[in-house]
């Protein structure tokens, strides 16, 4: 019996930023995603024998829930997009739901009739692992994180593979004040051209700086603002269509980077948050009453429409994050246009 | 000096920021969404009027509305809960953190409450309105108000982290570790508190001109959210800063 131990330490799951280099494993929370899991399979394989032109019940059902996500996902993307992301989103929704909802299950009273307490500890040699009752998936932090990983890498393999490297990296340039594509436009040769016009340029002005005599701050500063100039006056002079000056968007970027991050950041949490303080309130208000009244109306509201609506915003804001980063630019395109018109005109 | 240590190190004086933090915590919380549900509660009542054929549509899509504008309200209400019922508090750095968590969840949930209440309001208008863009109109409302509980989120986050994360290392013992780290837990309580406050109000006026825009430009719809998606990531911005900030104060950076 003591030759079972858990690969990590079982400890209470809240090392998320520092302890990232520790993370932290939970026994019930993955059992109860495999019942979860077990659970969707055995409906899935239940409701779809013998597949009738009139259906049964369960087929009904099914055909229900895939009609109404599959209206709302191609709505959003579009009928080929949406055929090839409408498992996911459905899936998403699917488990998301199961999980919260699991949580009504009155594991807890079982382990309470059992054991005289609402958790159960299973000891393994020298460990002890815990089950709490009426655990769901998602009220550990591990459930809705994963989940926001995986949304976050369909995400931007998915960008990276529908618009190439160059064009996905662009947009982090975003909103554009000028085209930070100024060498994707105009070619290696033109963009060559530039950095050494400017660079000689720069270089004079740190001759005659130094010449001068001047250290430090006095010698940057010019020399750097010289710099900046030339840069830009070559890029404006050398530019393929006129007044097309790119101001790179430097200031953007890691503004944009960070937003991405805080996007699947805030999806997780929004989920764990409401499911976990669901089950503390619960929790609490059970211990302060004796009625039985209380705890169950506030399940119903916690547990069922809570959980639903969170379960519907995940998979809908996976949706809609999904679709934005795979659009092709609708809102940039309406500013290229808005900005070619006049140089057309201007040019013929 | 060396009565201050006691001083701050007397269990008394310990349990009372506890105390303290959870009265912040729910006290600051409740402000948020009372308004934006009242505003919504308020809009569903001028649409029914309006149109009471509509009545069913309009109650259902101002409970949701009201239940996501709640999550802020929520958030603050399980800190407020966890800090009340934690154990014995161990020393000052332990207080001066729950503080700093109550202060974050507390006020990082006004802004979202009433941003949220403003989409929910208007989505209530088009909907009453427009009957037929009930569909569309729903559905960017669950986003724009998603997306304004954002920064009630990163409160929550920040409050988590100073109740149950590591922290920064610091001497219990020494005097001269006081204040600065007393400062530093509750500036990264107050930092995220308020930078959450703007951004919230501000995505959820850009969320509620959406939907009116939807309810009266169907066809648009799809570059309506777009338009707001980027704008809402603007917006954003100043709320990442403060996060940032945050985290940086509590991993004891800078």
């Amino acid at each position: 019996m003591d030759t079972v131990a858990p690969p990590l330490p079982y400890e209470f799951p809240f090392n998320i930023l520092p302890g990232l280099l520790s993370p932290t494993f939970r026994y019930d929370t993955l059992f109860m995603s495999i019942v979860v899991t077990a659970l969707l399979a055995l409906l899935a394989f239940a409701c779809t024998r013998r597949l009738k032109q009139v259906p049964g019940r369960g087929q009904a059902l099914l055909e229900l829930l895939v009609s109404a996500f599959r209206d709302l996902v191609y709505s959003t993307m579009g009928p080929k997009d949406g055929r090839r992301y409408l498992p996911l989103i459905g899936t998403i929704f699917l488990y998301v739901w199961v999980s919260n909802m699991i949580g009504l299950v009155p594991t807890g009273e079982i382990f309470h009739k059992l054991t005289g307490d609402t958790n159960l500890y299973v000891h393994l040699g020298s460990h002890t692992l815990t089950w709490v009752g009426n655990m769901e998936p998602t009220r550990d932090v591990n459930t809705p994180w994963g989940l926001g990983i995986m949304v976050f890498f369909i995400m931007h393999v998915a960008a990276i593979m529908r618009k190439g490297p160059a064009r996905y990296f662009d947009e982090y340039f975003t909103p554009h004040f000028g085209r930070f594509t100024w060498p994707l436009q105009n070619g290696v040769w033109r963009t060559a051209a530039c950095l050494v016009l400017a660079g000689i340029w720069t270089g004079l002005a740190a001759l005659v700086a130094r010449l001068a005599g001047a250290t430090g701050p006095r010698f940057w500063g010019p020399v750097s603002g010289v710099g900046a100039v030339a840069l830009v006056w070559c890029l404006a002079r050398l530019s393929h269509e006129p007044r097309r000056v790119g101001v790179p968007n430097i200031l953007m970027f890691p503004l944009n980077v960070i937003g991405k991050g805080a996007e699947i950041l805030s999806m997780s949490f929004r989920l764990f948050g409401n499911i976990f303080g669901g089950a503390v309130i619960i929790a609490l208000l059970g211990t302060m009453t004796n009625q039985m009244a209380l705890p169950i109306l506030l399940q119903m509201f916690m547990g069922i429409f809570v959980g639903t609506i969170q379960a519907f915003v995940f998979a809908m804001l996976s949706l809609t994050y999904i679709t934005v980063e795979i659009a092709e630019d609708e809102v940039e395109g309406a500013i290229e246009e808005g900005s070619a018109e006049p140089v057309a005109e201007a040019a013929g | 000096m060396a009565e201050w240590l006691d001083l701050v190190n007397d269990p008394q004086v310990l349990a009372s920021s506890k105390y303290l933090a959870a009265g912040l915590a729910m006290g600051l919380a409740a402000i948020g969404p009372g308004v934006g549900e009242g505003y919504a509660a308020g809009r569903a009542a001028a649409g029914i009027s309006r149109q009471p054929a509509q009545a069913g549509n309009l109650l259902r899509n101002m409970l949701i509305g009201q239940a996501i504008a709640e999550t802020s309200g929520i958030l603050g209400l399980v800190v407020a809960i966890v800090m009340v019922t934690r154990g014995d508090i161990a020393n000052w750095a332990v207080g001066a953190a729950l503080i700093g968590a109550g202060l974050s969840v507390g006020f990082s949930a006004i802004g979202p409450g009433v941003g949220a209440g403003l989409v929910a309001g208007k989505a209530l208008d088009s909907i009453s309105r427009t009957p037929e863009s009930s569909g569309k109109v729903t559905m960017t409302m669950l986003i724009g108000q998603a997306l304004s509980q954002n920064a009630a989120i990163f409160g929550f986050l920040v409050a988590m982290l100073l109740m149950f994360g590591r922290g920064a290392d610091i001497r219990v013992d020494d005097w001269s570790a006081l204040l600065p780290a007393l400062g530093r837990y509750v500036g990264a309580g107050v930092c995220m508190g308020l930078g959450a406050l703007g951004p919230a109000i501000g995505i959820g006026y850009a969320g509620a001109m959406a939907v009116e825009g939807i309810g009266r430009n169907i066809e648009h719809s799809g570059l309506l959210q777009r338009t707001m998606f980027v704008g809402v990531a603007v917006s954003e911005s100043t709320a990442i800063y403060a996060l940032v900030v945050a985290l940086l104060l509590l991993m004891g950076m800078g």
